[in-house]
């Protein structure tokens, strides 16, 4: 099994796996910035609770915009790895960070410093944030 | 009746209303050992069904609340859960019911849960949640409270079965602002409150909530039984349009949209409802992995939502949380899924790997196993390129039982041609609903307030 690195297409708005050159929605080309510009699949956060995730998440959307992060851009992680070879990255990236919200849950509580900073309403793209501290 | 008239009429007789619940499934079988994939994951985040005790009928209770199980855990047990809760590594914590708040002892699990430095939620119909309740919760750490609101005033009590119920969620809101814990609101999408959500998110803004989780309702427990208030799977392209436009009002008041998992996925608007996830986008099933659900009677699921036979992984007077969460066969089944183990649309999907066909309870209690939901954004944009769109259709009813289901059926048909053009501009613009659900608001709304008469001004299930 491979899992992708999704990229939302500047034009429709569709994430695209950031191996593909192009948007199979709307034939957008995706540039190598837009690739370049791509976080790796985070394997932290896993331990973190969920506000401390959405904090994470939001401060890797804001760098996700800005970045010229380097590494790995290959889009995809493979499965093969031996159980025993496993480690938090290596599962982590296999299966992703869900971040739940199970529909008989709630929504996490508001940082306990919330204020213009905390990481609130999911931005679209291209409007992050204010970055939060983590 | 006619097709156009999408209604709420008297609550259906066939089935008990608040059955007395089986008591829990008792030393069931775990692996020999852990697996490396067992042991990665940990439950991060827990919902605890404190009580099956209920003071609402709500008419889509996917565990048919209203009676105490018959083997709920007693203080000393529930917490010990606490203790083993805290050693797996457990952050966050909601107890809900039933009504968590009905059973005598809920105070001193929850300062409990508190005390270990875990996040204190809950979720509520707020039915008798006043100012003495929210002083004490302030107290032991609740940190905040979701009050379950589903519609305005007339869809609200005639869902939720008892009159006075809105108004009664809603001061519910004020009482714990006043108190000073942070709340927010929990909302399930129906047939005919749909086009009433807008209008809903509005006055959630006025009452201050920080936070809005939104689902759909799907045909668990009471709500298998009225296949009247389920969207069909086309109707996606309707409630992702109204979260299209409520995001937009959220922003402007920092009200955090929190998408259920089973809202989705991958279309237009994945990034704007979930581009503050960590991978900016939804990613799969989270049961057995960050998720764990905790029914009244120590019974174990990887989710709170899933159905009880297939899901409950042990029973914690038989073994521990900690052998449970890792050696259970449901508890695992999220964590080393495939490709293969999906069908239908999902199979071949351009966002299978990733997906892995979205929520595993949306597909088990529509069509009897997990691996294919036909209540997503891509896949309804996909059939609408080609003119095509799906229905359910109910073949099997549902035994009665809490969070038990009945088994639907998919049908591809393609659209009528007048709705054809009218989802096509839905999705251009995103505004208004389609002819269908606009032609039966009337009627709709009617027939509620009509109901909204009839109500009990309480309910006592003994």
């Amino acid at each position: 099994m491979a899992r992708h690195t999704h990229i939302p297409c500047t034009q429709c708005a569709r994430h695209v796996r950031a191996t593909d050159p192009q948007c199979p929605f709307c034939g957008t080309a995706i540039t190598e910035a837009q690739r370049l510009s791509v976080a790796s699949a985070p394997s932290l956060s896993h331990r973190l609770s969920r506000s401390a995730m959405l904090a994470v998440g939001a401060s890797l959307t804001l760098g996700a915009c800005a970045s010229t992060t380097s590494g790995d851009r290959d889009g995809q992680v493979t499965a093969d790895a031996r159980p025993d070879a496993m480690d938090e990255g290596t599962i982590g990236a296999l299966y992703g960070d869900p971040g739940p919200a199970p529909e008989y849950g709630a929504p996490p509580p508001p940082p306990m410093d919330a204020g213009d900073s905390d990481g609130g309403p999911a931005p679209r793209y291209g409007a992050p944030p204010a970055p939060v501290a983590v | 009746m006619k097709d156009t008239e999408s209604p709420l009429g008297p609550r259906p007789k066939l089935l008990p209303i608040a059955p007395k619940a089986a008591p829990g499934r008792r030393h069931l079988p775990l692996a020999q050992g852990a697996r490396p994939v067992d042991q990665y994951w940990r439950p991060l985040y827990a919902v605890w069904e404190l009580t099956l005790q209920c003071d609402l009928a709500c008419r889509h209770c996917g565990s048919r609340a209203g009676r105490s199980r018959p083997d709920e855990l007693d203080t000393r047990e529930s917490l010990d859960l606490v203790d083993q809760m805290h050693a797996m590594g457990v952050k966050e914590v909601t107890l809900i019911g039933g009504e968590a708040y009905l059973r005598k002892d809920w105070l001193v699990i929850a300062k409990a849960i508190a005390d270990k430095g875990m996040e204190l939620t809950m979720t509520t119909g707020g039915r008798n949640l006043d100012d003495e309740k929210a002083r004490a919760m302030k107290a032991v750490g609740f940190r905040s409270v979701s009050v379950s609101i589903d519609g305005l005033e007339p869809m609200h009590d005639a869902l939720r079965g008892v009159k006075g119920s809105w108004k009664a969620a809603f001061r519910a809101l004020k009482s714990l602002k006043a108190a000073g814990i942070p709340v927010s609101v929990n909302t399930q999408i129906t047939r005919p409150g749909l086009t009433q959500i807008e209008d809903t998110f509005d006055l959630l803004v006025q009452a201050g909530v920080h936070a809005w989780q939104v689902s759909q309702t799907v045909p668990m427990g009471r709500a298998a039984d009225e296949p009247d208030l389920l969207l069909e799977p086309f109707q996606v392209l309707e409630t992702m349009a109204v979260l299209y436009r409520i995001k937009k009002k959220a922003d402007a008041a920092r009200v955090r949209i929190w998408p259920g998992n089973d809202i989705g996925y991958f279309g237009p608007y994945e990034t704007m409802l979930r581009g503050n996830m960590p991978r900016g986008h939804m990613s799969s099933c989270g049961a057995g992995r960050m998720t764990l659900g905790i029914e009244a009677n120590g019974a174990i699921k990887g989710c709170p939502s899933l159905p009880t036979r297939e899901y409950t992984g042990g029973n914690l007077r038989d073994e521990t949380l900690k052998d449970i969460w890792e050696r259970s066969e449901p508890l695992r089944f999220t964590r080393e899924r495939t490709v293969e183990d999906l069908w239908g649309f999902c199979r071949t999907c351009y966002y299978a790997e990733d997906c892995l066909a979205g929520c595993s309870w949306t597909s088990h209690v529509f069509l009897g196993r997990i691996g294919n939901n036909p209540f997503c954004h891509h896949r309804t944009l996909e059939l609408l390129r080609e003119g095509k769109r799906e229905r359910m259709v109910l073949k099997t009813a549902a035994p009665g039982e809490p969070f038990d289901y009945g088994i639907f059926e998919i049908v591809v048909e393609d659209w009528p041609a007048d709705e054809l053009a009218r989802a096509r501009e839905l999705v251009a613009t995103p505004e208004g609903f389609l002819l269908h659900t606009e032609r039966a608001q009337a009627g709709i709304r009617a027939r509620f307030e009509a109901r909204a008469q009839d109500l009990p001004d309480s309910v006592d299930y003994d």
